[in-house]
Parts: C-alpha cells; structure tokens; sequence
C-alpha cells in the first residue's frame, strides 16, 4: 500500500503544485486523472523519487518514501515519457544496461530477465534495432519492459498512451492490465478511457487538490440523476452555456449532444442519461470552479 | 505491507557496463576517427611513394589531441540530462558513483584513441623511413587525461558549459590582442611584471624550473593539470549528489 499524507509542494517561484494531497493507494491499478497543469506529474515525481516534496510524508509499506529514497529505488518500475540517453543503442542493449544499473548483479539473470522481458513486450523481433527507430507503441512497450526489471512492487506510468494508435492502446492497456494483478500500478493520465478500462480505483487532481477519490463505479453512481442530455443546433450552444453548466459537447450525425450537470431536471427538452466517467471527471472539474 | 527490495548494483558491474555502453554510445566518433586516420593514411602513402618525406606533422605537439580530449566528454554525456529530473534517478544506482563510473568509462575509450593514434604514428614513421620516429611521450597520455578530466569537470559541473567554453574561448581571443596591443606598451601588465619584487621571483624561480631535468619539466605541469582535472570531476560530483529538485 502506497500512503500520501498531506503532501504539498510549493515551487520556489511561489507556484503551489500540491495542496495537502493525501492518498491511500492499494494493489492493482490506481488512475490518477487531472487536466494538464493538475499537479499530476508534480505528485508522480514526488513518488518517484525524482523530487521532495516541501510538506507532508509518502510511504511504501516500511519505507519512507522521502528519508530512504534509495530503499524504494529498489522496488520501483518507472516508465517515463522520455529516456533520454543512447538512443541509437538498440532494446537488447539498452535493457541489459538498465538491468546492471537495477542491480540484476548476475550476467545469467540478466540474460533470462532481459529475454523474458523482451519476449512478454512482443519485442523479440525487434531487440537489435535501435531504439531511436521505435514507433511511439514499440517505445512503451520497451518502457513498461524496462520498468519491470527487478519485479518491482511499485510501478508508475505517466502519460503512457500518449499519441499511440487504437490497436497499439489497446494492447499496451491488455499489458498493464496484466501486471496490475500484483503489483501497484499508478497511472497518470488525462484520457478518461484509460482510467474507466483499467482502474478499479481512481483520484481527480485539479489546482493541486484531490477533487474525488474512489472507486469509478461508486463515483459514477453519486452522480446519478444529475447528468442531462440534449441534441441541440450549434448555434444555440453559447445560450446554454449561459444558462446551464455545460459539461461536453459531442458531434453525432450533424447534431451537437451537450450533456449537462444539474440536481433538477432542468426541462427545455433535456433528458436523464447514464452517467459515464468522463461526466464525472468534468463534473468534479466543474464544481471545483465553481467553488474557487 | 512487506516489500522485498532487490539487490543493489555492484560498482564493478556499473563499471564493467559503462565501459561498453559508452563504448556503443561512441561509435559515430569512432568511425569519424577511422575515416580521419585513413584520408591521412592514403594522403601520406602517395607522399612516401613520390619518395618525399612524409611525416610533416610533429609528433610531439599533441595540443590537437589535448583540444579533442577537453570536448570529448560532450560526446560521452551527449544527450544526458544533468540537471533535472532524469529517469536514471529512478534506478538504485548511486549517482556519484553512476557519473564516476561514466567519467572513467569516456577516459577508457579516449586512452585507446590515444594509442591508435600513437601507433598509426608511429607506423607512419617507419614507413616514411624516418630513422627515429618520435613517438607522443608518456607524459601526453596524462596531459590529455587532465584536459578530458577538466572537459568532463566543465560539462558536469556547470549547466550552460558550452556558454563557459565559448566564453573563455572569447576571452582568451580577447587577451591575445590584448597582448598584441601592448607591443606599444607600456601598459599596466608591463608595468606589473616589471616591478622588481616580481621580476626577480620570477627570475629566481625560471632559474630553478631551468635546473630541473627535462622529464620534470614536462612532468610536474602535467601532474598539476592532472589534479587540477581530478579536483574539478570531484567539485563537479558533489552537484550531482542525491539533492533531489525542490
């Protein structure tokens, strides 16, 4: 279980990133949704120890995540949006030296694990090819192969179907689905549909703050009844707007489909609809606007 | 809940592996290096087959291999992000240790240029029919490992080094037409150096660096350079410690 307790961290620039944010994040897959500028890569770096946050604590079952940053360096699987170095060396080589620098001490273990790795990832064809020819999904495959050297028990994947195809998505997702099973796995994201596929427990981040935490179900459930529909003409889009808070507006045959949030019906031709995630994600961003 | 932490890496393996992944990081620089020892090779075969002397170049002088030596380790670290968080943060290797490990990693590899550059001298010579070939003495190697040392001290240790090299490049163009201008003197250095406590130290201490034999004359700056360089690495280092970004 990964505890955070009212972990803030405030920018020397005066820009505050996180405000008292506490989680607690058990195994298996935890989505951590937010708009762009949340605080979301803030908090994953915090995890990551990548940066100490000026207020609070963060544990990983008997290891304190700030006091003993190597301890959980150990343990964690990390996939970033970026590796930086060698990229003209190619996934063989460039996993075997990850390997080393993990600690898979042994030339035979790395070899099994490398291999293993390569083969679980769907890489195997293309280990001698140099990662800078990657496509954007081979990239993260190779990524969540490099995170899972060493078994780790925590793995933190941030923005990871960024820019890949649906098929690509889809399996990428069918992987981390997997290694979710027993491990705890943190996905940092903004697409909805990653969150609502794979997470059976989820934060929204927005201005620093945990606006909802919970399981998608639970949340979707307390929106219940408070989500309205309506097919509408372009043009009377801003009215409404004015009249009523306007959560999503999707093109369907011609038509614009604006969904709405209110606790009454509000008439005028709207009708109750199932909420999805994505309703209660832009719920919760609206109501946090509302109440700044 | 109990985490079962895996092992730390070993500094021998860290070692071992960087030697070979920079060796791999390397091999656009090495091929260049191929490409440059070849041309001369055929411009100097056509040299020695019209029977003329072909070594022109001194084989002593190796301020050029000193110049490569200090930009070298921009090749080595190329594309490493050094001040800010990076990935290789994650991993439980030690970061002194990583960049340690890396600096001695680039001295390996720019050592075995060395020698077959030495070598392909060396070659050239007795094939040109020079009767004693002079060969890059020893105390170049560790000449040219200072300067790497100071090169890799500059890269690690300050975050805009180009702008330093640039700048100290300015300033050294600057002070030698300075120096041509004081040709007209007399000028303030002039007036300095010809004060006559300082005349006379310096006299006294070119007469003793003049009774010294050759060897140390050329040994004793190099060492210098050479702590100098391994001061700066270290300085460098201690940037580079575990201080997570606040």
């Amino acid at each position: 279980m990964l505890e955070l307790q009212d972990v803030s961290h405030v920018y020397p620039n005066g820009t505050r990133a996180l405000q008292r944010v506490s989680l607690s994040i058990p195994r298996g897959m935890y989505g951590l949704l937010g708009p762009n500028g949340a605080g979301k890569s803030t908090l994953m770096r915090c995890i990551a120890t990548l940066q100490t946050p000026t207020e609070g604590g963060i544990r990983f079952g008997n290891t304190d995540v700030i006091k003993q940053p190597d301890e959980l360096r150990r343990t964690l699987g990390y996939l970033p949006q970026d590796f930086g170095v060698y990229p003209r060396i190619s996934a063989y080589a460039m996993l075997d030296h990850l390997a080393v620098l993990k600690g898979v001490n042994s030339a035979a273990d790395r070899k099994a694990t490398v291999e293993t790795l390569l083969h679980q990832t769907n890489l195997w064809n293309v280990r001698k090819k140099a990662l800078a020819g990657f496509s954007g999904g081979m990239r993260q495959r190779f990524g969540i192969a490099q995170a899972l050297i060493g078994n780790p028990a925590l793995i933190i994947v941030d923005e990871p179907t960024a820019g890949l195809d649906p098929e690509e998505r889809n399996r990428f997702l069918n992987m981390l689905a997997e290694i979710g099973e027993n491990v705890v796995v943190i996905l940092s994201t903004h697409i909805v549909d990653d969150v609502a596929d794979l997470c059976p427990r989820m934060a929204v981040l927005a201005e620093g703050r945990v606006l909802l935490e919970g399981a998608p179900l639970e949340l979707i459930g307390a929106t219940r009844g408070r989500i309205w529909t309506k097919a509408i003409e372009r043009r009377e889009l801003e009215t409404l707007r004015q009249q009523h808070e306007v959560l999503s507006t999707r093109l369907r045959s011609g038509r614009t489909v604006i969904h709405i949030l209110a606790d009454n019906p509000p008439g005028d031709g709207f009708t109750s609809v199932q909420a999805g995630l994505e309703d209660v994600y832009f719920a919760s961003l609206a109501e946090a606007r509302r109440a700044a | 809940m109990n985490v079962t932490l895996h092992a730390a890496p070993i500094l021998r393996t860290v070692l071992r592996e960087q030697v070979r992944i920079v060796a791999r990081s390397l091999i656009r620089e090495a091929r260049a290096f191929a490409a440059v020892l070849a041309i001369v090779a055929v411009v100097i075969g056509v040299e020695i087959f019209y029977g003329r002397a072909a070594l022109w170049f001194d084989s002593d002088d190796w301020a050029a291999i000193g110049l490569v030596a200090l930009v070298f380790p921009f090749s080595v670290w190329r594309r490493d992000r050094l001040f800010m968080p990076a990935f290789l943060w994650t991993l439980p290797v030690n970061r002194a240790q990583l960049l340690y490990a890396k600096v001695f990693a680039g001295w390996v590899w720019l050592m075995v240029a060395f020698i077959v550059f030495v070598a392909f001298q060396f070659a050239l010579s007795l094939l040109s029919g020079l009767a004693s070939p002079q060969i890059i003495s020893f105390d170049a190697g560790i000449g040219i490992t200072a300067l790497y040392l100071l090169g890799s001290g500059i890269l690690l240790g300050l975050r805009h080094p180009l702008r330093w090299f640039l700048g100290a490049a300015g300033v050294l163009i600057m002070l030698g037409l300075l120096e041509r201008g004081l040709a007209s003197g007399p000028w303030a250095f002039e007036i300095f150096f010809e004060t006559p406590q300082l005349k006379s130290a310096v006299e006294r201490f070119t007469s003793a660096w003049q009774r010294l034999p050759r060897f140390a004359q050329s040994l004793i700056p190099n060492l210098l350079m050479l702590v100098v360089g391994f001061l700066t690495v270290r300085t460098a280092a201690s940037r580079h410690a575990d201080n997570r970004r606040r």
